[in-house]
């Protein structure tokens, strides 16, 4: 029999962890929406959360993978003995879904870090600049130019791929964040940036968006519910200690965000009015990084030094995420038959063609971030729900309490999967779809239609329902096939 | 800088990378075992 190919080390798979955690969202979403929602006091939800929702979830995920030797499809089918393989299928589709346009998010980084390094931005008009990199022919380029490198990658396997790339491009990520944090906090005026990241506005505490705000930053950057974590699990031995792994990446990523924060909020205050800094902070995850940091930059002392090595830290961010995403996607493909090369050379085809859309128009982008961002909280019930049907008791025992000498986790565990996650779920969705309803498209917020309405519940329902509906008619198939390959065995 | 911003500052910088730290030195304190 095939013997299974595990991590190498500890490190090799904190590392991995890490990687495919801390992504962009860490650099653009998390210091735009704590300042927004009350600085600190936003960051004492974000803390809770961590622990009722990302690393319950990230424990059950690499428990998972870990226990079943299979992929997220697969991973679901043997728990339920076939029964729910469409709900492994719903987290996939999920993540690959994310996979296709992150692959465009990518290659704006890597249009971002070739612009700072050649100095464009000392001559370029940033909005001009960002319109051309964000749809159209650049972005198609630079698009398919990421899912090359990351498909790369992977296709070098667990050890030379997965481990090797994230041995750098983590470590360089977390220096490059330090070295820019300590230039951003050594700025005169940085403070006035402090004050807002730290200053706790406790009357936000009483503001139950800023709970949800928490709650949907934790749950969209530590990577829990993605799958992702599960497919890494399957490469885990049996003596690695997943609660305490776990732990160390949510505990890693929330530190990435924290360092982001130092690195971006003290300049956007230290430069600009508060006038402006507010309206740098409005303008979205995007608008944000890809048209105010490069005018932030180019004011700031030493500012074109500081640029390259601040996209290189987000194409770093970027590129360790999506290359988890394109393990998923081809950990599939393996578990039904084909062999690792093969299966990601479909993956990138499929990146490359299916990504297209949004590369070459944002709408379609904006359109597809929305409905499998939301979709990705759908995902996170899932993980909770085959876990309580496969029995939380017998899971907490015989799939995550068995490393002699690891840290286990109580009866605490069980509550939190079948209580608190489905509660924060039902909560979080039904906030978002009520947001959408009432603030993003109130008039058409049932219209499936993505292009006029782009961030409307109907478009959620409708492209959900197709995937679920496919999955669900095709699941007895899809269960046979996610668990055809025998279960290789663990390398020694 | 405001006192408050110090504290909190301090607080949250504390937790999160200090149980980072922790994390990392514990997890490779056991694995010489």
């Amino acid at each position: 029999m095939a013997k299974l190919e595990s991590f190498s080390s500890r490190w090799g798979l904190i590392l991995a962890g890490l990687g495919m955690a801390v992504g962009t969202g860490n650099m653009w979403r998390f210091p735009r929406i704590a300042a927004e929602n009350g600085g600190a006091a936003f960051l004492i939800p974000w803390f809770i959360f961590l622990f009722i929702w990302s690393i319950p979830l990230l424990i059950a995920e690499f428990s998972i993978g870990r226990g079943t030797r299979r992929g997220a499809v697969g991973a679901f089918a043997t728990l339920t003995q076939g029964r729910f393989a469409w709900m492994g299928g719903f987290v996939a589709v999920c993540t690959v879904m994310i996979l296709f346009y992150y692959s465009v998010v990518t290659g704006w980084t890597l249009r971002y870090l070739v612009a700072a390094a050649t100095g464009e931005f000392h001559t370029a008009d940033p909005k001009a600049f960002w319109d051309a990199a964000a749809s159209g022919w650049q972005a198609a380029g630079y698009h398919v130019v990421s899912a090359l490198i990351g498909g790369w990658i992977i296709q070098r396997g667990v050890v030379k791929g997965i481990e090797a790339a994230n041995k750098v491009l983590v470590p360089a990520l977390f220096v490059l964040l330090v070295v820019s944090a300590i230039r951003a906090v050594t700025l005169p005026g940085a403070e006035r940036g402090l004050d807002f990241l730290f200053n706790p506005d406790l009357s936000s505490l009483a503001n139950y968006k800023t709970w949800l705000e928490a709650l949907t930053q934790s749950a969209w950057s530590t990577g829990a519910g993605w799958g992702l974590i599960l497919t890494f699990g399957i490469y885990l031995k049996k003596r690695e200690d997943v609660v305490l792994h776990s732990a160390t990446i949510g505990f890693g990523d929330n530190s990435a965000s924290l360092l982001a924060g130092l690195a971006m909020l003290p300049v956007v205050f230290a430069i600009l009015s508060l006038e402006d800094a507010h309206a740098a902070l409005q303008a979205g995850n995007e608008g944000l990084m890809f048209i105010w940091v490069p005018q932030l930059f180019e004011r700031m002392a030493g500012g074109s030094f500081m640029l390259p090595l601040f996209f290189l830290a987000l194409v770093c961010a970027a590129l360790s995420s999506l290359i988890a995403m394109i393990e998923l996607a081809s950990r599939i493909l393996m578990d039904g038959g084909m062999a690792r090369g093969k299966a990601v050379k479909l993956v990138v085809a499929a990146i490359i063609v299916v990504g297209m859309p949004s590369a070459l128009d944002l709408t379609i982008f904006k359109n597809q971030d929305w409905v499998w961002g939301v979709g990705l909280m759908i995902s996170g019930l899932f993980i909770s729900l085959v876990v309580t049907m496969y029995g939380s008791t017998k899971f907490r025992k015989e799939f995550v309490n068995v490393t002699p000498g690891g840290w286990h986790v109580g009866p605490w565990f069980e509550y939190v999967l079948k209580y608190l996650i489905p509660a924060q779920f039902v909560i979080m969705f039904g906030w978002w779809m009520y947001t959408a309803a009432t603030v993003y498209d109130p008039a058409g917020w049932w219209n499936p239609d993505p292009f006029n309405h782009t961030l409307s519940v109907g478009t959620c329902i409708v492209q959900w329902s197709v995937a679920l509906g496919l999955l669900m008619f095709y699941n007895k198939r899809i269960a046979a096939a996610s668990t055809r390959t025998p279960i290789e065995e663990e390398q020694e | 800088m405001n006192g408050r911003t110090l504290v909190m500052m301090t607080l949250m910088l504390g937790l999160n990378w200090g149980g980072f730290a922790f994390l990392l030195w514990y997890g490779a304190r056991r694995a010489k075992r």
